[in-house]
């Protein structure tokens, strides 16, 4: 494989995980903080 | 002071600081006191970010420990072996066998015979843990009279480059369990600030890591102590290095990182830019709201985007750490530490353990989190904000300065 192809995979892998963790840990607070309130 | 100094005062907390931590955090846990849970999760923190420069210290405290070439510290040189006399009828290849010098065990050789002499001895084996040169006993071959001495090289006497590698690998996957520890810590401060109260499946994760990281950790210290202190080493385990074939870990991922798989070192330097951005938007967006930008918004807004930040804290702390198994020695020559080659790695560390300091006042501090839509931050508030973004462009400085003066690369 192409070294810019594998480490552009890499890279594109690593961000997408690093946002959908960062989406989720955003979402509980929200949805902590609505909890409270209320 | 150098590192190897820094690192034997340091790498206590790891395991007696966690400790203590520890014992805070079972206590605010089973009193269900939240002012003790959070100072455990402080500690953690703390000594999360710690780990980080005692593991780099670790690297100039073999160095030191050495006093060999950079690139080839603690070799295990081999047992020197010297042919006092090659006696006379021998018809084959005598047996060389090595006792005294308390090695732990003791080292191996074959001989060579020509013309009823004795003529060569091989070390096949350099032998574990002697501290003295042991001495050498030819037996059999049909012949007589051969005779000869052993030398221990220095090195080989004062420490073995195999245990220095079993206790660093074993640092180096606590250092991961400790950071992630750390990381959970801080999300449950985090979010201990923004609700007034945790989880209990945060509690629970942060009190399972912490007990696995304390584990290893204890396992790290031991190793680590045996390095220097025959008296305490586990012959079993102490041998371990030189009885398996395989490579130490952490040596084995540094070299997949050195050019081992092609594609890592390149991806790792990309992420570590990204993870600088992420860290750099989020400590920009934060200070300046701080110091009086966009000041229609509350601090509670501006904290709801501290993981991101974080995140990409995690990110570069991961890549590098790899970049730093890479290739440890140029970034920790002895004798440059303070002002010299690596100055420039030497304060982008103590820069980001100032600016973590900053990260732990966002985070949990009462003073920012009261400042509401359209009010001014205290002129305290506002200094600690500007010291953060001169200690985030300050460490971002630093790193690129690695290669021209720090003499890395």
């Amino acid at each position: 494989m192409p070294l810019a192809l594998s480490v552009g995979l890499i890279v594109v892998g690593v961000v997408a995980l690093v946002f959908v963790l960062g989406y989720l840990i955003d979402r509980a607070a929200g949805r902590e903080e609505r909890h409270w309130e209320r | 002071m150098d590192l190897a100094h820094l690192h034997l005062l340091l790498n206590h907390f790891p395991t007696i600081g966690f400790l203590v931590g520890l014992g805070i955090f079972v206590l605010g846990l089973a009193g269900k006191n939240n002012d003790l849970r959070r100072a455990a999760l402080v500690i953690f923190l703390g000594i999360a970010l710690l780990s980080v420069p005692i593991f780099i210290s670790g690297s100039g405290a073999q160095e030191a420990i050495c006093q060999a070439a950079p690139d080839r510290p603690c070799s295990d040189a081999p047992l020197a072996v010297t042919i006092q006399s090659s006696g006379t009828g021998y018809t084959f290849a005598p047996k060389v066998e090595f006792s005294g010098g308390q090695c732990s065990f003791p080292p191996a050789a074959t001989s060579t015979v020509r013309d009823g002499q004795v003529v060569g001895i091989q070390v096949t084996y350099g032998g574990f843990g002697c501290t003295a040169a042991p001495s050498v006993a030819i037996t059999g071959g049909g012949g007589s009279s051969a005779a000869a001495t052993a030398a221990l090289p220095r090195e080989r006497i004062l420490v073995s480059k195999a245990m220095i590698e079993q206790h660093e690998s074993a640092a180096f996957v606590a250092l991961g369990l400790m950071e992630l520890t750390g990381s959970f810590a801080w999300l449950a401060l985090w979010q201990f600030r923004r609700s007034a109260r945790f989880s209990r499946s945060m509690l629970a994760v942060v009190l399972l890591l912490s007990l696995v990281t304390f584990g290893l950790m204890a396992n790290v210290s031991n190793l680590g102590g045996q390095i220097r202190h025959p008296e305490v080493r586990d012959q079993v385990q102490a041998a371990a290095p030189l009885l398996s074939t395989g490579e130490p870990f952490a040596r084995h991922v540094g070299e997949i990182v050195d050019g081992g798989w092609r594609w890592v070192f390149p991806a790792c330097e990309t992420l570590h830019f990204i993870g600088l951005c992420l860290l750099f938007g989020v400590a920009a967006v934060v200070d300046l709201r701080m110091l009086g930008v966009t000041k229609g918004i509350s601090f509670r807004a501006v904290h709801r985007l501290l993981p991101w930040g974080m995140l990409g804290f995690g990110v570069n702390l991961v890549t590098g750490m790899l970049f730093f198994v890479a290739d440890p020695f140029q970034y920790v020559h002895l004798g440059n530490w303070l002002g010299g080659q690596n100055a420039a790695f030497l304060w982008k560390m103590i820069f980001i353990l100032l600016a973590a300091l900053n990260v732990v006042y966002f985070t949990i501090f009462e003073e920012p989190w009261q400042l509401g839509p359209g009010e001014d931050a205290p002129l305290h508030a506002k200094l600690i904000a500007a010291v953060s973004l001169f200690l985030v462009v300050g460490i971002m400085f630093w790193g690129r300065m690695l290669p021209f003066l720090g003499g890395s690369f």
